[in-house]
């Protein structure tokens, strides 16, 4: 019988496709025969592109890179249903719902067929689609699934009640928890986890899969990822080769240069936030660790800007926007893995999980 | 390796014109002519591809046509075609080039390749190279430049980056009375710098005094090697230019910021005895000076001046550049007191008033020097004068100047004497009169001051240990503990040290840190503090530069409840102001030092910085949050620190007043701080990859120190 890793979540961006691009790489360095499955997709837009974009990636970067399955293999065989983030709820009656988890159904019995592990990424939490039917527990209980990876993402004491919440929600169903999972955890966290296993988790029976430090390289967007969210624009196309820098920080200068530097030599990888007319903030910004320049209000900056930033392959790029909103814009954005990260990635889920356990 | 014998561009037996031309007007026609009418004796090959005979001398299409051999070649040809002709050289065996032609790494660019592949060729052929870009090389035998007019044969060697500044240096010289023994422009530097030729020229008997042009210095260790056993040789003048701020803008340590860039060339010009001179008028009148005055065995003067207002002048200039006047015995003040009028002032400064005439100043400078015959004028502690005069209706300037130069040159022998003629018509005759003879006299007193004060720096240097006589002590330590802190430090990722680190270090050379814990958990806090008891807690994280704006300190840590809150809280508030992403190791549990109950404490800062040429350097000063304000530090070389080096640098505080106690307190441990002070050196000696250390404060108490924050950075 195929074993399950169901990756379910209370809360959402908890790194379900991070994970699943980890576990996959994982059973193909041990040999194992294996699916992915995302029963619900969620399409960027239902119009132009009908493809969840981290199958999609998975597709690419996994399926037909390095396991070598053709590229027809069908969509729809790793994930069968599409339902969009939003406005779901008419769009689901109760006859969609039947064929829905029908579709989804019979798509696992076909795939299930020769292999020995399936890895199931669950809906984006536990909540979602719960009001049309379609939450993980139903998809659970029309897969005949009786245990589930929950993933943790909180770095405070919240994750326990949030643990004991989850815990007594599935034991409603007559779901168990496979293990915790404790992900995208801050560094001073993970001492704290290793305490509450001890003194509360390990009561209730819960084993802890692992725990991963959050990891800022993959968590990072590349200046590429900013000028899109911000709709910026790439003034100096000289240093198109920084568009892959990551960006760790943002920063926005508004003081003068010599308080600025003060915060400049604080941090690494930044994305600099300032007017296009502080040429005095730009010079003192590119002379420390920044990835990019961003430069507000659609103002072309100083020729010495451009030839020092040239110079160092760091980008300027003009935001149409004012310096609250383009920060607003970046808040806003969620960097996705990069295929030249998922080695990385692998490194992280290897080292960090126990293996023994979940492969027993 | 490298040929260290450059002799054969001083005194070459043949030289190669590459590129000789016969237009007028051409460089390569300067030169060609220069060399010629130098008075030049060895053998002269122009080359030039396009003629057969240039200013009677057979012309070669190739140095590799030449029948005979060749020592030296000197290039006027387009930047360009230089590698090719180097290449030819290096098979034709020659020994140097000189490289007057442009084109190289001062374009940037494809001239940058060009310069690599130049110093390429020199590597294989074992060939040494002056420039390029530069005006070329003058000696005594020959003049191998394209300079206008060369300047007076002499003693003293001028070597310059710049060939503008060389020619305008050179033409400003003739207004002097010396000449030179060569004229060297070191243009790109691509192989031979400033260092090769004064190492040279410390031993060349044709020079006494070395004077440089720099704006760079390339090889720092090279310099701390060679400077110090060429200064010992003779004088040697380097006016440093190009002092930017640039480097200290991009420093993150306390040292770092207050350094500046320009500190390491002062440090470093000191230690090997090195005079700087801050303008181009230094320049030449340090290289006056030093030809032709002797160094004087103390710095003990007298002022003998015919006008009060310039003599208060000259006191405040004495003043400020720390020279002392020499007492004078009973018997000279009872001698000047006998023959000087009423009115005139017999302690130095000596005033003989307005109506001095010169038989006057003959008299009184002798007496000072102890000179009048027949008399016993007791001890004569006076080393050197400084003579002002100023025209008076009896003054008789020209006839004062020669008198002057009768008793230099005939009865002072190893005593200096400057003087300062303060006029314009009057006393220009005496003036150049003195100057032509070898007594430098400046149009006021202040030149004079600053001229007799660098002379006494030399008699100090002079008098001083040899730097290869002096070793750093050296303490037993746990390096390869330090080695393992350092190793694990780069597997994590961090360049910056957490506290817990540096203390260990710390604890590897012998110096005392408070106790230090680092907590990853408030139960884990709740723990330490009962084991260290009343303690600071403080926020750890590489990125948490300024622990106390993101209020990530608490103090008075009393109790296990108390740590578990601050805990919670420190952590909190390092996340709210912090900046973002900061990685959080946790909290460390630090031993308080109750300090404010003991009688005395100082608060100190020490740390370093390092020079991206000459290694690292040390600051002392006043520490606390106020310490990049309050500005009292000193500095100093790492390189053969000594404890002298340490007792001088805390010395040259304010704060060292109040380490020996003030208003009745007792003085503090200074032995302990200067312990520290050279445990610390021999870290940064051992460990060149500390790029910065700063530990501020270093809390100095009347017995022993505690250093409380140290921060240390090293290399990625």
């Amino acid at each position: 019988m195929v074993k399950s890793f169901y990756l379910s979540s209370l809360r959402e961006g908890a790194g379900k496709s991070f994970l699943s691009i980890g576990f996959i790489q994982k059973l193909i360095k041990e040999g194992k025969k294996f699916a992915y499955f995302k029963p619900i997709g969620n399409p960027q837009s239902a119009f132009t592109n009908k493809a969840d974009p981290d199958v999609a990636f998975i597709l690419k970067t996994i399926y037909h890179k390095i396991i070598h399955i053709p590229q027809d293999y069908p969509y729809d065989f790793i994930s069968p249903v599409s339902v969009p983030e939003s406005y779901y709820v008419d769009l689901v009656n109760a006859n969609r719902r039947e064929q829905f988890l029908q579709k989804i159904k019979s798509t696992y019995d076909k795939i299930t067929k020769d292999i020995e592990y399936i890895i199931i990424e669950g809906n984006p939490s536990i909540r979602k689609y719960i009001r049309v039917g379609l939450d993980d527990v139903s998809i659970a209980k029309v897969l005949g699934i009786n245990e589930m990876i929950y993933i943790s993402i909180d770095s405070s004491d919240r994750c326990i009640d949030n643990l004991i919440f989850t815990k007594n929600y599935f034991d409603s169903w007559n779901i168990g928890i496979k293990g915790v999972l404790f992900n995208n955890i801050e560094y001073d966290y993970i001492a704290r986890i290793k305490e509450l296993t001890e003194e509360h988790i390990n009561k209730y029976d819960i084993p802890v899969i692992g725990i991963i430090e959050k990891s800022i390289e993959l968590f990072s967007p590349r200046v590429s990822e900013i000028i899109e969210q911000i709709g910026g624009e790439l003034i100096n196309e000289k240093a198109s080769s920084g568009l892959n820098n990551i960006v760790e920080n943002y920063l926005i200068g508004a003081m003068n240069s010599q308080a600025a530097l003060k915060y400049l030599r604080q941090v690494n990888r930044a994305a600099f936030i300032t007017g296009g007319d502080r040429t005095d903030l730009a010079m003192a910004a590119l002379d420390q660790d920044v990835s990019a320049l961003i430069l507000t209000g659609f103002m072309q900056p100083d020729m010495s800007v451009i030839t020092v930033a040239n110079d160092k392959g760091i980008p300027i790029i003009l935001s149409p926007s004012d310096t609250y909103t383009t920060m607003r814009n970046l808040e806003r954005l969620k960097p996705s893995i990069q295929e030249d990260e998922i080695e990385k990635v692998l490194e992280l889920v290897e080292k960090e999980l126990n293996w023994d356990l979940l492969l027993k | 390796m490298a040929n260290s014998d450059i002799s054969f561009f001083f005194n070459p037996k043949s030289i190669a014109v590459v590129g000789a031309s016969a237009s007028e007007g051409k460089v390569g026609n300067t030169v060609l002519t220069n060399i010629i009418k130098s008075g030049y004796t060895g053998k002269i090959f122009p080359i030039n591809p396009k003629a057969h005979q240039i200013s009677d001398l057979t012309c070669y299409k190739s140095v590799l046509d030449v029948p005979e051999d060749i020592d030296i070649a000197i290039f006027v040809i387009p930047g360009k075609l230089v590698n090719k002709a180097a290449e030819e050289c290096g098979k034709k065996g020659v020994k140097g080039l000189i490289i007057i032609s442009a084109g190289f790494k001062e374009i940037g660019g494809e001239g940058v390749e060009r310069e690599e592949e130049l110093i390429s060729i020199s590597k294989k052929y074992n060939l040494r190279i002056l420039g390029p870009n530069c005006l070329g090389f003058i000696g005594l035998n020959y003049n191998g430049s394209f300079a206008a007019e060369a300047p007076k044969r002499g003693e003293i060697a001028m070597i310059s980056q710049s060939g503008a500044m060389l020619t305008a240096m050179m033409d400003y010289s003739m207004t002097f009375p010396f000449g030179f023994s060569c004229n060297i422009s070191l243009g790109n530097k691509a192989d031979l710098g400033a260092i090769d030729f004064i190492e040279y020229l410390a031993d060349d008997e044709n020079t006494k005094v070395i004077l440089c042009y720099l704006e760079s210095i390339k090889d720092g260790n090279r310099f701390l090697e060679i400077m110090p056993k060429a200064t010992r040789k003779k004088p040697i003048v380097i006016l440093k230019s190009g002092i930017s701020e640039a480097g200290a803008r991009a420093a993150s340590s306390h040292t770092g910021a207050l350094a500046g860039a320009d500190i390491a060339y002062q440090l470093v010009f000191e230690k090997c005895g090195v005079i700087r001179a801050n303008t181009i008028e230094d320049l030449f009148d340090y290289g006056e000076i030093f030809l032709y005055q002797p160094i004087p065995k103390e710095n003990s003067f007298a002022i003998i001046t015919n006008a009060g207002g310039p003599g208060i002048v000259a006191t405040d200039a004495f003043e400020r550049e720390k020279l002392k006047f020499s007492r004078f015995s009973e018997p000279i003040l009872h001698s000047l007191r006998a023959e000087l009028p009423l009115e005139a002032s017999i302690f130095n400064p000596i005033d003989i008033v307005g109506d001095a005439t010169p038989k006057r100043y003959e008299f009184t400078i002798k007496t000072v020097f102890g000179l009048n015959s027949g008399r016993n004028l007791g001890d004569i502690t006076t080393e050197g004068a400084l003579v002002i005069v100023t025209p008076q209706a009896q003054t008789k300037p020209t006839e004062v100047a020669r008198l002057i130069y009768d008793i230099s040159s005939n009865y002072l022998g190893t005593k200096t004497i400057v003087c300062s003629f303060i006029g314009g018509k009057n006393i220009s005759e005496g003036r150049e009169y003195l100057k032509q003879n070898h007594i430098p006299c400046y149009h006021f007193p202040d030149r004079a001051a600053h001229s007799l004060k660098t002379l006494t720096k030399r008699r100090n240097y002079l008098n001083s240990t040899p730097l290869e006589e002096l070793n750093a002590p050296s303490f037993k330590v746990k390096k390869e503990r330090v080695k393992e802190i350092f190793f694990n430090v780069r597997k994590d990722g961090r360049t910056v040290l957490l506290s817990y680190e540096t203390s260990e270090i710390f604890d590897c050379y012998g110096i005392k840190s408070p106790k230090s814990r680092l907590a990853k958990t408030p139960i884990q806090a709740m723990k330490l503090q009962a084991e260290i008891g009343k303690s600071v807690m403080k926020i750890v994280s590489p990125h948490i530069i300024h622990k106390t704006d993101v209020g990530g300190i608490l103090l008075n840590i009393e109790t296990e409840q108390d740590a578990f809150e601050a805990y919670v809280q420190i952590v909190n508030n390092a996340k709210r102001f912090g900046p973002q992403n900061a990685k959080i190791y946790g909290v460390e549990v630090q031993e308080m030092i109750d300090f404010k109950s003991l009688e005395k404490t100082n608060e100190i800062i020490f740390g370093m910085s390092q020079d991206p040429g000459f290694g690292p350097i040390l600051m002392f000063g006043t520490g606390g949050i106020y310490a990049n304000f309050m500005k009292d530090v000193s500095f100093s070389l790492a390189y053969k620190y000594t404890k002298e080096d340490a007792k001088q640098q805390i010395e040259n505080t304010k704060i060292y007043s109040l380490l020996q106690g003030v208003r009745g307190e007792p003085p503090s441990d200074i032995e302990a701080i200067i312990d520290v002070m050279l445990r610390i050196s021999q870290l940064v000696n051992d460990f060149p990859e500390i790029v910065e250390l700063d530990i501020n404060p270093l809390l100095a108490f009347v017995k022993g120190y505690s250093a409380v924050d140290i921060k240390i950075t090293i290399k990625r």
